[in-house]
C-alpha cells in the first residue's frame, strides 16, 4: 500500500491513518534512517516511509530480517550520528529486547525512537502485552500519543526528547492509535536533514559494554532517569485541564485520555472534574502527579493495557504518604481484558464517582449470525500444500504433529484442514519440533513455516536441527512475500524497501549450506507432484533420523493477480460442468475453496467474482467437473510461480 | 476545525474484501473536506482474509475512536448476516441500511440464516431498516465493487449525516481516493436517489 498522503504538501489538513501520521512526524523531525520488521498494528509506519524514500530519495529505509536486526540497525545508525526510527509490533520487542536494554546503557549520539505497537484485544496477535513495562524495565522513557489525533506531534516530541538526553525513547501505540484515521495538519519536511550523513566517533568507554564500563554507565543511567522524570513533569504533552479545585482527578494516559474525556463529557462532568493527560508517562512525572494530587480525594486512571501508571503512582503516593483513593484497572473498576471502550470506562468511572449511569440498551435480535473467521483466500497456494501434505502423511502411515507458525498458513488451524497443532510465536514451528523430535516415538514432528518467518527466526532452529540430528519434516511455504501483514518483501524475493533490486536468498541453498541433506523445491500449486515428494521426504526422515526440508514454492495469489494486472496478463476463471459434477461435495467440504459453494441440489458452483484462476480445483475433482473459461496462458502460469512484491 | 456541537456515529459492517475501509475513508474525507472532525477506527491484518469486518466512523465533536455499544446512529451493512452481528453498536431507533445479499462463510457445514428470517428479526428490533440491493444496483451500473458507495449515498439521503457531509464533498472524496471514480460516483448518486425515494414513500 502506498500511503501517498504521507507526503501531502505542508499547511494542509489531511485524513491520515495514525501510523502514517507517525511516519509524517518522523519526516518532519528529519530522520535519516528507518527500519522495521512488519507486524500488525505497526506495519504502515515504515510502509509510508518506504513510499516517501522512493519519492524523496531519503531517508534510508529498510525491511530488516527480524526485529532484533531492525533495532540493532537503527541503534547503529543513531550511534553513528543519524536520527533513526525502528518500528515493530509488541511481540517484536520481545525479539529485540537484548539490544534494547543495552541501548539505555550506552545512550545514543543522535536520537533513536523505538515504536512498539501493542495490540490489546488481540485483533491480529498471539497475546496482549503492555510494552510500557519494557520502558520501566530497561530505563527507557515511553511516549504514548493521546490517540491518532496526537500521533504526529508525539513522534516529533519523542525525537526531541531522545535528542535532549542522548537516550533512546520508546513510542508506544496500540491498534486504536495506529489504525485510526484522523485529520492531520501537515508541516514542512526538512529534505536536507533527511539526507544528512553521520560519522561514528570512537568512545569505547561508552559503547563497549564490558563490565567495567557498564558499571559506571549504570550509575549514570539512574541519574539520567531522575533528570528525565523531572523534565516530564514540565513537558507540554503532560498537561491538565478543568477546575483546579475539584476534589476529583481523572488521569488519561495516552489513548486513555480520549476515553476519559469523552466519558466525562457523557456524564456531564467536564467542567466539574480535573483531567490530567499524560502522553509521556514513563518515567512517571512524580512532581506533576504529586502537585495534581494535592487537595484531591479520588483519582481515577484510564489507560490502555495494564494498570502500569496507576500502579507506579500508588507506590509513589505510598512513599510520599499521600492519602487519596486511587482506582482504575488495578482494582477492577475497568477490566484488564481486551481494549478500552466507552462501555468499559463509563460504568467504572461512574461507580467510582458515585454518579448515576445506565448503559444504553441496544436493539436486540434473537438470530445469531454464522461464525465468519478469516480464511485462506480463494486460490491460495497453501490450500494445495495442506491438501497434498495430508494425503502424503496418510500414505506414509505416520502420525504427524503439526507444528505451525505465524502467517497466513496459521489459518490452516480451521476446518477442514485443522493442520496446526501448535502456533506459539515466530520460528516456534522448527523450535518446538526440535524438542518433540527427541522425545516422541510413534509421531512425526512436522514444522510448517512461511518464507518470511524462515528468514526471521527459522534459520537458527534449522541449524540446531541439523546439529542435534532432529528427525523432522520441515515445509517452508515460499509464497514470495510476507503476506499476512500486507505483502512486504523479504530477503528471499530480491527487492528492498527502497524498491531496489537485490540478491534473492534461496531457502534451499541456505538449508543445504547448513547441512540439510534432503532439501528440495516443489511447485506449491501441483498437488500430485508435491504429494510424491512429501512421501519421499517422510521416508527419508524415518530411515535416516535427520531433518528433511521442502520448499513449496508458489506465489500468494493476491500478489500474482497484482503482478498480472501490471503486466496486462489475464487470469482464467473456472466454471463447473453441471453434467460432470456428481454433487460429491469434496471441493466445498474437504478442499473448501471460498469461491466454490454448494447449490441447492448439492452440485458445486463457482463465484466468478471470487475465482482467482489458480486451477487447484481441477486437480482435486475426481470427475473433471472444473473447466477454465479459457485455457490459462503461459504468462499467467509463470506469474503464479514467480510473482514478487514491489 | 468547524464545530457544530453535533456528532454522528456510523457503524460500517461487512466481509473482508468488500471495500469497507475505502468506504470509511470516503465518508470521513467528505466531512474533513467540509472542515469537520472525523475519526475512523479500522483493523488490518488478520481481519481481511474474508473475515467479519466492522469499522467505526465518527463525525463531529468526538474524542474516542470507538462507537459505544448502543450508541451508533446508523449501521451501513454490506452483508445481511453481518447486520445481525453488529446491530448492538447502534441505538434503538437507529437507521439500518443493509444489502440483502448473504455471503456464505467458507466453513464446511455451517448453518446460515435466510433473508426472510433476518428481515423479520430486524422488523422486530426497534430499528428503522432499509433493505437494499446495493451490489445489484452497482453491478447494473457496471461496477459491482462500488456497492459501498451506494450505501453511503443511501445513508446520506435518509439521515443527512448531521450536515457535515454533502453529495459534493463525497464526490470530491471519491475523486481523490478511489479507482474508477466516475463509476463510483454514478453508484453513489443512484444510492442517494433511491434513498430519497425511500424517504418519500
Ligand atoms: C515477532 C513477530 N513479528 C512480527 C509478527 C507479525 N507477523 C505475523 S504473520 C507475519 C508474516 C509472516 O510471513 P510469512 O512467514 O512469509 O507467511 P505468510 O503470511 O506470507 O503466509 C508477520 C510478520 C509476529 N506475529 N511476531
Ligand atoms: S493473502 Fe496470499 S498467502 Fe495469504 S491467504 Fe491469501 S493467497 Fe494465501
Amino acid at each position: 500500500m502506498a500511503h501517498r498522503e504521507v507526503l501531502a504538501e505542508p499547511g494542509r489538513r489531511v485524513l491520515m491513518l495514525g501510523n502514517v501520521a507517525l511516519a509524517r512526524g518522523a519526516l518532519e523531525y528529519g530522520i535519516g534512517f528507518a527500519s522495521a520488521y512488519p507486524g500488525t498494528p505497526s506495519t504502515e509506519i515504515v510502509e509510508a516511509l518506504s513510499y516517501a524514500a522512493r519519492k524523496l530519495k531519503a531517508p534510508y529505509v529498510e525491511w530488516s530480517t527480524n526485529e532484533k536486526v531492525a533495532l540493532e540497525a537503527a541503534y547503529g545508525a543513531a550511534l553513528a550520528g543519524v536520527p533513526a526510527l525502528v518500528a515493530m509490533k509488541h511481540v517484536g520487542v520481545n525479539v529485540a529486547a537484548d539490544p534494547l536494554f543495552s541501548s539505555a546503557y550506552t545512550g545514543v549520539r543522535a536520537p533513536l525512537v523505538v515504536v512498539s505497537a501493542d495490540d490489546p484485544g488481540m485483533h491480529s496477535s498471539q497475546n496482549e502485552q503492555d510494552n510500557r513495562w519494557y520502558g520501566i524495565h530497561a530505563y527507557i522513557p515511553v511516549v504514548e500519543p493521546a490517540g491518532a489525533q496526537e500521533a504526529k506531534e508525539a513522534m516529533i516530541a519523542a525525537f526531541k526528547l531522545s535528542e535532549e538526553f542522548n537516550h533512546p525513547v520508546i513510542l508506544r501505540t496500540s491498534t486504536r492509535v495506529g489504525h485510526t484515521r484522523v485529520p492531520v495538519e501537515t508541516g514542512e519536511i526538512p529534505l536536507e536533514k533527511l539526507k544528512a550523513k553521520g560519522k561514528f566517533k570512537k568512545e569505547p568507554t561508552r559503547t563497549t559494554l564490558i563490565p567495567a564500563h557498564a558499571r559506571k554507565l549504570r550509575v549514570e543511567l539512574l541519574e539520567k532517569w531522575d533528570r528525565i522524570a523531572k523534565r516530564l513533569s514540565e513537558h507540554p504533552l503532560n498537561s491538565a485541564e478543568g477546575p483546579e479545585d475539584s476534589k476529583i482527578l481523572v488521569v488519561g494516559v495516552g489513548l486513555g485520555y480520549r476515553f476519559a474525556k469523552e466519558s466525562l463529557s457523557y456524564l456531564g462532568l467536564s467542567d466539574k472534574v480535573r483531567l490530567l493527560k499524560l502522553s509521556i508517562p514513563v518515567p512517571i512525572p512524580e512532581e506533576l502527579l504529586l502537585s495534581e494530587a494535592e487537595g484531591k480525594e479520588k483519582i481515577f486512571f484510564v489507560e490502555e493495557g495494564e494498570p502500569v501508571i496507576e500502579t507506579l503512582t500508588k507506590s509513589l503516593f505510598f512513599d510520599k504518604e499521600v492519602m487519596v483513593k486511587v482506582a482504575g484497572k488495578g482494582n477492577g473498576y475497568i477490566t484488564k481484558i481486551g481494549e478500552l471502550t466507552l462501555e468499559k470506562v463509563l460504568p467504572g468511572l461512574a461507580k467510582f464517582l458515585g454518579v448515576n449511569y445506565t448503559q444504553p440498551d441496544p436493539p436486540r435480535v434473537e438470530l445469531t449470525p454464522p461464525p465468519r473467521p478469516p480464511a485462506l483466500c480463494p486460490g491460495c497456494p497453501y490450500r494445495a500444500v495442506f491438501y497434498a501434505l495430508r494425503r502424503a502423511l496418510g500414505k506414509a502411515r505416520v502420525r504427524p504433529i503439526y507444528n505451525g507458525d505465524i502467517g497466513c498458513y496459521s489459518l490452516g488451524v480451521l476446518p477442514p484442514f485443522q493442520m496446526q497443532d501448535t502456533i506459539v510465536e515466530m520460528g516456534g514451528s522448527i523450535g518446538l519440533a526440535n524438542g518433540m523430535s527427541h522425545v516422541v516415538e510413534d509421531q512425526l514432528p512436522v514444522a510448517i513455516i512461511g518464507d518470511s518467518t524462515f528468514f526471521h527466526a527459522g534459520m537458527p532452529g534449522l541449524a540446531n536441527a541439523v546439529y542435534n540430528k532432529a528427525p523432522m519434516l520441515i515445509v517452508v511455504l515460499d509464497n514470495r512475500t510476507t503476506a499476512m501483514t500486507g505483502h512486504q518483501p523479504h530477503p528471499g524475493v530480491g527487492v528492498t524497501a527502497m524498491g531496489e533490486e537485490t540478491m534473492e536468498l534461496d531457502p534451499i541453498k541456505v538449508a543445504k549450506a547448513m547441512g540439510v541433506e534432503y532439501a528440495t523445491v516443489t511447485d506449491a500449486f501441483d498437488i500430485k507432484g508435491q504429494e510424491k515428494v512429501f512421501v519421499e521426504a517422510i521416508e527419508y526422515v524415518k530411515k535416516e533420523r535427520k531433518p528433511a526440508l521442502i520448499v513449496a514454492r508458489g506465489a500468494c495469489i493476491l500478489l500474482a493477480i497484482a503482478n498480472a494486472r501490471r503486466q496486462a496478463v489475464k487470469y482464467p476463471v473456472y466454471y463447473v460442468d453441471e453434467e460432470a459434477c456428481t454433487a460429491c461435495g469434496l471441493c466445498y467440504r474437504a478442499f473448501n475453496c471460498p469461491a466454490i459453494s454448494p447449490k441447492d441440489d448439492g452440485k458445486a458452483t463457482i463465484d466468478p467474482l471470487l475465482c482467482t484462476g489458480c486451477g487447484e480445483c481441477v486437480q482435486i475433482c475426481p470427475y473433471n467437473a472444473f473447466k477454465p473459461e479459457e485455457e490459462p496462458s503461459e504468462e499467467w502460469l509463470k506469474i503464479m510461480r514467480t510473482a514478487k512484491p514491489r | 476545525m468547524k464545530v457544530n456541537g453535533g456528532k454522528v456515529d456510523v457503524v460500517l459492517a461487512g466481509v473482508g474484501g468488500q471495500g469497507i475501509i475505502t468506504m470509511a475513508s470516503v465518508l470521513a474525507d467528505a466531512a474533513v473536506n467540509q472542515g469537520y472532525n472525523a475519526i475512523v477506527a479500522e483493523t488490518h491484518g488478520l481481519s481481511q482474509r474474508g473475515g467479519t469486518v466492522i469499522v467505526h466512523v465518527r463525525l463531529g465533536d468526538v474524542e474516542a475512536p470507538l462507537i459505544m455499544e448502543g450508541g451508533g446512529d446508523l449501521l451501513l451493512s454490506l452483508e445481511a448476516t453481518e447486520t445481525l452481528r453488529y446491530l448492538k453498536y447502534v441505538k434503538k431507533g437507529a437507521i439500518v441500511v443493509m444489502d440483502m445479499r448473504i455471503i456464505r462463510p467458507p466453513l464446511p457445514n455451517v448453518e446460515v440464516p435466510q433473508l426472510p428470517e433476518i428481515l423479520e428479526e430486524l422488523e422486530k428490533a426497534e430499528v428503522e431498516v432499509y433493505p437494499v440491493n446495493a451490489v445489484g444496483e452497482a453491478q447494473a451500473l457496471g461496477n459491482p465493487r462500488a456497492a459501498n458507495m451506494y450505501l453511503i449515498g443511501y445513508g446520506l439521503a435518509i439521515h443527512g449525516y448531521g450536515g457535515m457531509v454533502s453529495i459534493d464533498s463525497l464526490k470530491q472524496a471519491i475523486m481523490s481516493r478511489v479507482r474508477n471514480p466516475e463509476s463510483n460516483i454514478k453508484v453513489l448518486l443512484k444510492g442517494y436517489n433511491d434513498g430519497l425515494n425511500a424517504v418519500k414513500r
